[in-house]
Order: structure tokens, then C-alpha cells, then sequence
């Protein structure tokens, strides 16, 4: 079991051995298993399972989308596309600013929404303005997001006006090199933490009340209430919202296009590997080696979860 | 109970903290739609000159486009799309949580597995897929391939990982299936977690662009994002249009936030067993 | 249930194989002899563009009523670049569309649009400007009509040159001279951008070229010097980068006084109107260096080669860029009409704008060939690098651009 048990006081079921019509009975469960997740599983396997054997299929190929013959009819390179990538200095410099995009904002956007859901959850007045109110940045539009940030960040603006009260030099965040991928992981975290927030809102609420005043009762303070009970409770979706964080930052697109105006500057510091992957694809006409990135990126992260999993020991009974 | 008569000082920096914060997440969405009934002119400046403005945009959009035919798109999308996320969903994850059949681990996998490819190189194979199927500029092709959501089944799995085992047991000994366990006995105890998959599912389709603007070739099939995009300009954008279509678009979600998020409540199995 | 799953299987693979048997293209309209609807894609755009399509397709469907030929038009509300081609992939793609100068020479290599000269009258032809029609041809065929075009001018705050008590600069030298006097505090001579799109004339100014027949030139000496004039600006601080200035975008410093100079196409104008009511501007040509030079950019209705109805898209297509449509054009100011027989029309009525239509002459379309995204993005690079410093010269910037792009 991943999570503690609920413990019950009074036991009002006796429960007795599983019965074998239920639990025992394998072929009766097997099933059960897949009619649960056969819709999923059709629907998954046409419009996803398709597409994705032949964006696979093109990963071998030369291949643009104005080409007028099909996928299978284009020039076939072999492994040549995925060699390429790994010489490719740009793709390297994609990856390593997606990396740090995704280091940055990790952490981060967990922490804090972390917080903002323990806060929202406890006994504060006007618990509904303040649920909205940190959960509007993701309903507020990408395109007012950036507008709005290349305002505040820029040389004469507030954020650089709030700096100095530190004695901290101003610069033109979103045009200098060496700081536009912070900008950018600030810009995501404000505009994502409400997610995050309300699933962590969520796996809150199934922590039974009697358990926190258990704990006091016991003489638990407020840490140790919330080291010992609260995080070990959530794990599983600590566990979500991490390997969830960590797969939409490593694909981090729009953000990176509509600031950088799609070519990933200054100085090729913005560029993400999906972004690279898009101008491959649609404005280079290589929708071939667009793919072969795709499929490396693809294997780097699935690398990632793995290990998640494996720290987690995330295995279900 | 003992009623405190003095408010800690702690507690009162604790509440500033809050609401900075809170001006933080509301200040540009306040920002938003204070420029978007400035003057085209003024939209730069920090400035509001409150004798200027106007909803002249939203009269705009509402008297040229056919809003009500695009918020009528997208409502019945959007719902679709959730319903079936809803059901499809929770019930793989469900599977995936608590019946041991054989392929689950793989079939867990492959799920997390498919959440990593890049949507824009598959974009092309499903598109060419969607119009083999004739589901061009219909509500089939918008909603259809959308019904279930690797990451929401994910997040289903967590959850029902979190509820108590013996309640399904108990619900065995009563005689029901597996199915009438699901239905009847777990889905209700899941009230928090089918909320926030419905928030999530919903937003996410309700503010959907690149599928609907590929798939609705003509204006009365565009969604809300797809309509309200049509006249930015080629070369640039005059921010107080824009954003008088963002605001357009968010207050429907904010309203169906404001109704779902009362039901964040603890659910019935934070009483620890039957009562 | 394992039946289900191989069920399941089968159908997947079934529909998966059934794209790659290309089987042929979706029919838009019945068989030929009856009604023809044909479908215009445009991208999305300012109320006024909009209009101005709308009236010139009404005006076509009741020119061909008898005809039972109507035309329809499908807008492009997201990337339009990426939808079209997603469109050509899956073979959707609609009969006629707009192609901007800049992809023509990919979507003619590749074969994606149809030679349009059987149904051109040769005579006609010649009524287009040379220099923008270039674009849309290879071979001697052409493959698309422009249905109009902007060019690039040097627009100037009028009140801030009053000021300084300057003149409108016509050579280089003039330029720096006058950018001298108009560097004021935080206010700079010009906004300029790291795009080639705004430095490429510089470089045909000092004789140089981008590409000859899809060979590189950008490396040359002459192209070097024009790169380095353009960014010797900022060096000097007469000139800043929009972003540095605050702004977005070149437009947005002219409208917000940052800059007392941008070098912009016609789009400033519906932009300034609206943006910056108060601003007195001007329109000037560009200064001249060994010799004058400046970029087109140029947009054509092309016709897909997998159309049903050639004869009709063709037809199509040279009454929407024909004169009657090009006067609707000329009269709206929102471009520049492709057609010489036109250029009075506009500079008639917008007497301010001749600067723009007299850049025509010594202009060229902006399309670098084949690899034109990829040198674009280079060149652009190469000068954020010079500008930045991380090169020490044009040439090194440019040299590297070179490389990038091989």
C-alpha cells in the first residue's frame, strides 16, 4: 500500500476473508480490468497509437509536408536523422535550456503551490476569493501573460524598480541572453501554479479530519502535523503533480514562441527542443529530422519518469 | 471553545502575505481588462484616464462576429469532451489503481510512455487521420478524438490509490461486481477528485486552439479562442481588441470555477467508515 | 476482454493503413458541367482587410453568376504557415490561397502549386510590377498573380526633426548626421531590429547581395559593409534595439516617441492611426548608399496543382489581383496595388505614401530562395550577435551566418 491506512476507531464491518467471487477469482479480474479501460484503450489506439507509428516511421525518412508523395513513398536516410541530432549544437543548446527551464521551474511551481493549497485549505476567511484569485492566472491568455511581463520586466519597469530598493541592477530581462530563460520560467510559474494548486487542493481533501485531531490530541504540533501525516498522505499525488511538472516543462512550446517571436533569441537562449523541433518541421520543411528529435526527446523523459518512479516506488497492490 | 479576543501579529503578516499574493495572481487579469476598454491609443501607458473608456470592444465583437454561435460551439464541446473524460477516464484509472489484471504495469507505462511525445509531430498523422474520416468542420472531429486524457487518468489512478480498500471489500460482501462497486460505491467518494478532473478537463478544451482552428474550417463551427483570434491583425495586434476577446473568453471559466470549486469538501471517506 | 483488444487492433491498423494508400482527394464540389464553389484560404486580419476580401469575393460571385461559379472563403485563425501545411499533407488543401513571396520558391520546387500560364493573357501580365511579379515566377512560368505589396520607407517624426532643426536624410552620410542631432537623453535617432528583413536593404545599398541562385552572398564585402552601417547606428548610440527601448517592436517606438526614425512598411500607417492619433509623421525613401536599395514584401493568390477546377481557380485568381479589384485595393490604402496601371490611384489619393511606391524601383522582393527561413533566422542571429558584441566584426558575424546555414 502507498499510502497509510485510514485508521477506523470503531469498526463497524467485520471484514471478513476476500471473498473469491472478487478478488481471487483472475480470470473474472482480468476482464473486469479491460472492459474498464477498453474506451480508453480504442480511442487511444486510433487517434494516438496511429499517428504516433507514423511520426515514428518519418523519423527514418527526409520528408516535408509539402512533399507530394505519402510517408512510406519519401526517401528513407536510416538512422542518419538521429545521428544528427546529436551533433546538432543547436538541439544540445535546446536541451540544455530546457533543462534548467525545467529545474527552475519544478521546484518552484510545486513549493509553492504546495503552500498556496496547505493556506487555501485551512481555516482562513474568504477561502472562495482566495481559491479564484490563485487560480486565475491560468485562465488569464497567453498572449495577455506575455504582454503583460515584457511590460514589467522591461528596462524602466516595476520588477527592475523593485530590484533596486535591494541595491540590485536593473537590465532588460527578455532581451539579455543570460537572463530571458529566467524571465520566462517566472512568467510559467505565475501562470501554472494554480494547477498544481487545485490537485493539490484535491488529494488534501481526502485526509480524514480525525486523523489531523488524532495528532493533536497526541500533543503534535503544526510541523510535525504536516511532515509526518499530511506528506506521507499525499504522496501519490505529490508523485502526479511532479512527473506531470516535469513532462510539460521538458515540452514547454508557447511560452518560448510567443516571447522569443518563434526564433528562440537572444542568442539562442530561449530556444526549447519542441520550439527547434517546430521551426525543423514547419518553417525548414524537415519534417523528418523534426521527428527524430521528438523521439530522443521523447526518450529522455520516459528515461526521467522511470527513475521517478523507481524513487517513488510508486507500485499500486 | 475557547474564542481568541486578540489577533496575533503573526496572523496579520500572515494575511499580508496573502493578499500580496493575491495581488499578484490579480493584478494582470485586472490589468487585462482595464485595458481592454482603453483607447487604442492608451493601451501602452500606465495610466487610466476613466472619462475613456469603454466597452466599444466588446459591442465590436458582439454586433460583427457570431458570438453566440461560437459560445454555443464551444459549450457543447467542451461539455462533451468533459463528460466523457469524466467517465472514460475515472474508469481506466480506476483499473489501473485497483484490479490487478495482466498488462496493467505495461499498459501504465505505455500511458506515461505517450504523454511524453511532442503533440506537434503527431499533429499532422491524426490530422490526415481526422480528414480520411470525413470529420472535417464537424463537432465529431472536435470532440471525439478528445474523450479521454492520459494525464487525467494518471491523475485518477493517484486518487483512487488514496481510497480505503475496505469499503470495496465491504461493498463485495454485499454481492456487488465490479461495476457496481465502481458506480455505486467509489465514484461518489470520489466528488473531489471528479471535480477537479472536470476544472481541468474543462478549462483545457474550453481554452483549446490549435486542434479547433485546424478542424472548423468555417466560421459557425469556430470555437470561443478560434472566433476571437479571426481579426488580429497579420503584423500586429492592438491589445486593447485582444484583450477584450480574452476577458470574453475567461469569464465563463471563471464562473464555472466559482460553481465547482464549492465542492472541494472533504468526500465521504474522510469519516473514516460507514456512519 | 482479449477479443476486444485484437478488435481494437485490427481496426487501428486497418485506418492507419488507409493513409498511406493516398487515396485520393477529397471532392469539394460535383461533377465539372455543374455548379463549381470554389474555396479562397486567407489568413485572418484587421477589420478593414477583411472587408476589403469580403467585397472583392462578392463582387467576383455576381461577375459569374451566370456562370454558377462561387467562391467562398475559409480564414486561417491560427498559424497559417503551419495549418497550410498540415493541409497539403493530409491533401485538403482549398483551390486558390495566399502565398506569402517568402515560401514560393519551396511550394513551386516541391510542385505544390499550378503553373498558372494558359489562362494568363501574356499582355496583361506586363501591367504587374516586374520586380514584385519576379517572386511568383521560375523558368519563365509563373505560378502566382500578387494581389499586392508594401514596401519599406524611413518614417519620421516630424515634430522631433523640426526640433532638431533637421531635413530629411537622403544619403548615409546624411543619416548619421542627422541621427546625431535627433540622440536626445533616452531618446534615439532609430529603433532598429535584429531582423534581416529591416537590414537586407543596407546590404543591396552597398552593392551586395543575399543570395544569386540559391549560392550564399551574404559574406561578401559589400554585404558586410551594408551590415555593419546598419548596426554602426547602435554602436554609436544613435540607434537602439526596440526591446532596449522599452517597445516591442520598431512601431511601437515611433508611436511611443522612444524613436524619432523606424524603417517600417505601409502596415505602420493603419497601425499609427490607430496606436498614435498625435504622432505627425512622414514617409521618406530610404538613404541611399553606392546606390538605393530596399525589400518587397509581396503576398500572391496561388493555385493548388491537386485543384479540381483549374480553369475556374485561374479565373479566380486574376479577377481578385485584376484591375477592378486592384482599384478597391488602391482605394483602401491598407497596401500597395500590384498593378502599375493602379500606382496613380493610390498615390492620388494618399499623396503622403509616394515614398512607398517609389522604393519599387530599385526594390526586391524579400525571398532568399530555397533556404529562405534558414538564412533569415541566421542572418537575424548574426546580427544579434554583432550587436551583442559576441562577434567582433561583420564579418566574423556573417561568416558564421554562412556556416549555419551549409
Amino acid at each position: 500500500m502507498s499510502i497509510a491506512e485510514t485508521p477506523n476507531e470503531n469498526k463497524p464491518i467485520k471484514v471478513k476473508k476476500a471473498p473469491k467471487v472478487f478478488f481471487t477469482n483472475k480470470k473474472r479480474e482480468s476482464i473486469d480490468g479491460w472492459l474498464f479501460v477498453a474506451p480508453f484503450v480504442i480511442l487511444t489506439l486510433v487517434f494516438l497509437i496511429g499517428p504516433i507509428i507514423v511520426a515514428f516511421i518519418l523519423s527514418f525518412k527526409q520528408y516535408s509536408l509539402l512533399d507530394q508523395t505519402t510517408i512510406l513513398g519519401a526517401k528513407s536516410v536510416g538512422i542518419d536523422n538521429y545521428i544528427k541530432v546529436f551533433k546538432d549544437p543547436v538541439f544540445l543548446q535546446a536541451l540544455k535550456n530546457t533543462f534548467v527551464y525545467s529545474i527552475g521551474v519544478v521546484p518552484l511551481q510545486l513549493i509553492i503551490s504546495l503552500l498556496l493549497a496547505l493556506v487555501v485549505d485551512s481555516k482562513i476567511k474568504a477561502k472562495a476569493f482566495f481559491r479564484v484569485a490563485y487560480y486565475i492566472p491560468t485562465l488569464t491568455s497567453i498572449v495577455a501573460v506575455s504582454t503583460i511581463f515584457l511590460f514589467l520586466f522591461k528596462k524602466d519597469g516595476i520588477f527592475n524598480k523593485f530590484l533596486s530598493i535591494f541595491g540590485i541592477g536593473g537590465r532588460t530581462w527578455f532581451n539579455d541572453p543570460n537572463f530571458a530563460l529566467m524571465a520566462i520560467i517566472l512568467m510559467a510559474v505565475w501562470s501554472s501554479v494554480g494547477v498544481t494548486m487545485i490537485i493539490f487542493l484535491a488529494g488534501l481533501q481526502e485526509i480524514p479530519q480525525t486523523v489531523y485531531e488524532a495528532a493533536e490530541i497526541d500533543g503534535a504540533n503544526k510541523f510535525q502535523r504536516f511532515f509526518k501525516i499530511t506528506l506521507p498522505l499525499i504522496k501519490p499525488t505529490v508523485f502526479f503533480n511532479l512527473v506531470m511538472t516535469i513532462i510539460g516543462t521538458l515540452q514547454m512550446f508557447d511560452q518560448a514562441y510567443v516571447i522569443s517571436g518563434g526564433n528562440g533569441g537572444p542568442l539562442n537562449s530561449t530556444m526549447t527542443v519542441v520550439l527547434y523541433l517546430y521551426n525543423k518541421g514547419f518553417k525548414e520543411f524537415e519534417m523528418g529530422y523534426a521527428s527524430a528529435i521528438a523521439f530522443v526527446l521523447f526518450l529522455i523523459i520516459f528515461t526521467l519518469t522511470l527513475i521517478q518512479k523507481r524513487l517513488f516506488k510508486e507500485e499500486p497492490q | 471553545m475557547k474564542k481568541r479576543k486578540t489577533i496575533s501579529p503573526v496572523r496579520i503578516l500572515f494575511y499580508i502575505i496573502l493578499i500580496s499574493y493575491a495581488v499578484i495572481t490579480l493584478g494582470p487579469f485586472i490589468w487585462s481588462f482595464i485595458t481592454s476598454l482603453k483607447p487604442t491609443s492608451e493601451t501602452d501607458n500606465f495610466t487610466v484616464h476613466f472619462s475613456q473608456l469603454s466597452f466599444k470592444n466588446y459591442g465590436y465583437i458582439f454586433t460583427n462576429f457570431p458570438f453566440p454561435r461560437w459560445l454555443f460551439n464551444s459549450i457543447i464541446i467542451a461539455s462533451v469532451v468533459s463528460i466523457g473524460n469524466l467517465v472514460f477516464n475515472s474508469m481506466a484509472g480506476y483499473a489501473l489503481a485497483r484490479i490487478n489484471f495482466p498488462g496493467r504495469k505495461y499498459l501504465f507505462l505505455a500511458i506515461l510512455g505517450m504523454m511524453m511525445i511532442p503533440g506537434q509531430v503527431v499533429m499532422v498523422p491524426t490530422y490526415m487521420l481526422l480528414s480520411k474520416l470525413g470529420w472535417m468542420n464537424t463537432y465529431m472531429g472536435m470532440t471525439i478524438p478528445f474523450l479521454t486524457n492520459m494525464f487525467l487518468i494518471f491523475l485518477m489512478r493517484q486518487f483512487f490509490l488514496g481510497i480505503p480498500k475496505e469499503l470495496e471489500e465491504a461493498a463485495a460482501i454485499d454481492g456487488l461486481g465490479r461495476f457496481g462497486t465502481f458506480f455505486r460505491i467509489v465514484l461518489p467518494m470520489a466528488t473531489t477528485a471528479l471535480t477537479t478532473q472536470f476544472i481541468l478537463v474543462f478549462t483545457g478544451n474550453w481554452n483549446s486552439f490549435m486542434w479547433p482552428s485546424l478542424i472548423a474550417t468555417s466560421s459557425e463551427m469556430y470555437t470561443l479562442p478560434v472566433g476571437l483570434n479571426s481579426f488580429k491583425g497579420q503584423y500586429f495586434q492592438f491589445p486593447d481588441q485582444v484583450l477584450a476577446g480574452a476577458m470574453l473568453l475567461s469569464l465563463p471559466m471563471i464562473a464555472v470555477f466559482l460553481i465547482f470549486q464549492k465542492k472541494f469538501i472533504k468526500g465521504i471517506a474522510s469519516t473514516g467508515g460507514k456512519e | 476482454m482479449k477479443r476486444n483488444r485484437i478488435i481494437a487492433l485490427v481496426c487501428s491498423v486497418a485506418l492507419t493503413a488507409t493513409m498511406f494508400v493516398g487515396c485520393g482527394n477529397k471532392t469539394k464540389t460535383g461533377a465539372t458541367g455543374g455548379p463549381v464553389t470554389l474555396t479562397v484560404q486567407i489568413w485572418g486580419s484587421s477589420p478593414a482587410e477583411t472587408k476589403l476580401v469580403d467585397d472583392q469575393i462578392a463582387a467576383f460571385n455576381i461577375a459569374n453568376k451566370s456562370k454558377k461559379i462561387t467562391l467562398k472563403k475559409e480564414v486561417v485563425t491560427g498559424d497559417y504557415n503551419q495549418t497550410m501545411q498540415t493541409k497539403i499533407a493530409a491533401k485538403t488543401e482549398p483551390d486558390l490561397f495566399y502565398l506569402d513571396v517568402s515560401l514560393a520558391a519551396n511550394y513551386i520546387d516541391k510542385g505544390v502549386i499550378a503553373p498558372l500560364d494558359e489562362y494568363l493573357d501574356k499582355s496583361d501580365l506586363k501591367d504587374f510590377y516586374p520586380n514584385v511579379l519576379k517572386g511568383f515566377q521560375k523558368d519563365g512560368k509563373t505560378y502566382g498573380l500578387p494581389k499586392d505589396f508594401n514596401s519599406l520607407g524611413l518614417f519620421y517624426n516630424k515634430e522631433m526633426f523640426a526640433d532638431a532643426g533637421v531635413k530629411v536624410p537622403k544619403t548615409w552620410a546624411e543619416l548619421e548626421e542627422v541621427s546625431k542631432k535627433l540622440t536626445k537623453g533616452n531618446v534615439k535617432a532609430l529603433s532598429l531590429s535584429d531582423e534581416s528583413a529591416r537590414f537586407a536593404p543596407f546590404i543591396y545599398q552597398a552593392g551586395g547581395k543575399i543570395v544569386d541562385k540559391e549560392k550564399m552572398m551574404f559574406n561578401s564585402p559589400e554585404a558586410i559593409k551594408g551590415f555593419e552601417f546598419y548596426y554602426s547606428m547602435i554602436k554609436k548610440g544613435y540607434a537602439a534595439s526596440p526591446k532596449d527601448l522599452g517597445v516591442e517592436g520598431n512601431s511601437d517606438a515611433l508611436a511611443t516617441g522612444k524613436a524619432a526614425m523606424v524603417i517600417e512598411g505601409g502596415w505602420m500607417i493603419p497601425f499609427m492611426k490607430e496606436k498614435a492619433p498625435s504622432v505627425e509623421y512622414g514617409i521618406a525613401e530610404l538613404p541611399k548608399g553606392e546606390k538605393q536599395g530596399n525589400l518587397l514584401f509581396t503576398v500572391a493568390y496561388s493555385m493548388s496543382k491537386n485543384t479540381k477546377h483549374p480553369k475556374e481557380a485561374a479565373e479566380a485568381i486574376k479577377f481578385l489581383t485584376g484591375k477592378k479589384s486592384q482599384e478597391m485595393v488602391a482605394n483602401s490604402g491598407l497596401a500597395i496595388p500590384s498593378r502599375k496601371s493602379m500606382g496613380n490611384v493610390y498615390t492620388d489619393k494618399f499623396p503622403e505614401r509616394k515614398a512607398l511606391v517609389d522604393g519599387t524601383k530599385y526594390a526586391n522582393v524579400f525571398s532568399y530562395g530555397l533556404k529562405h527561413s534558414k538564412i533569415d533566422l541566421e542572418l537575424g542571429k548574426a546580427g544579434e550577435r554583432y550587436r551583442l558584441g559576441k562577434n567582433p566584426d561583420g564579418k566574423s558575424a556573417l561568416e558564421e551566418a554562412i556556416k549555419s546555414v551549409q
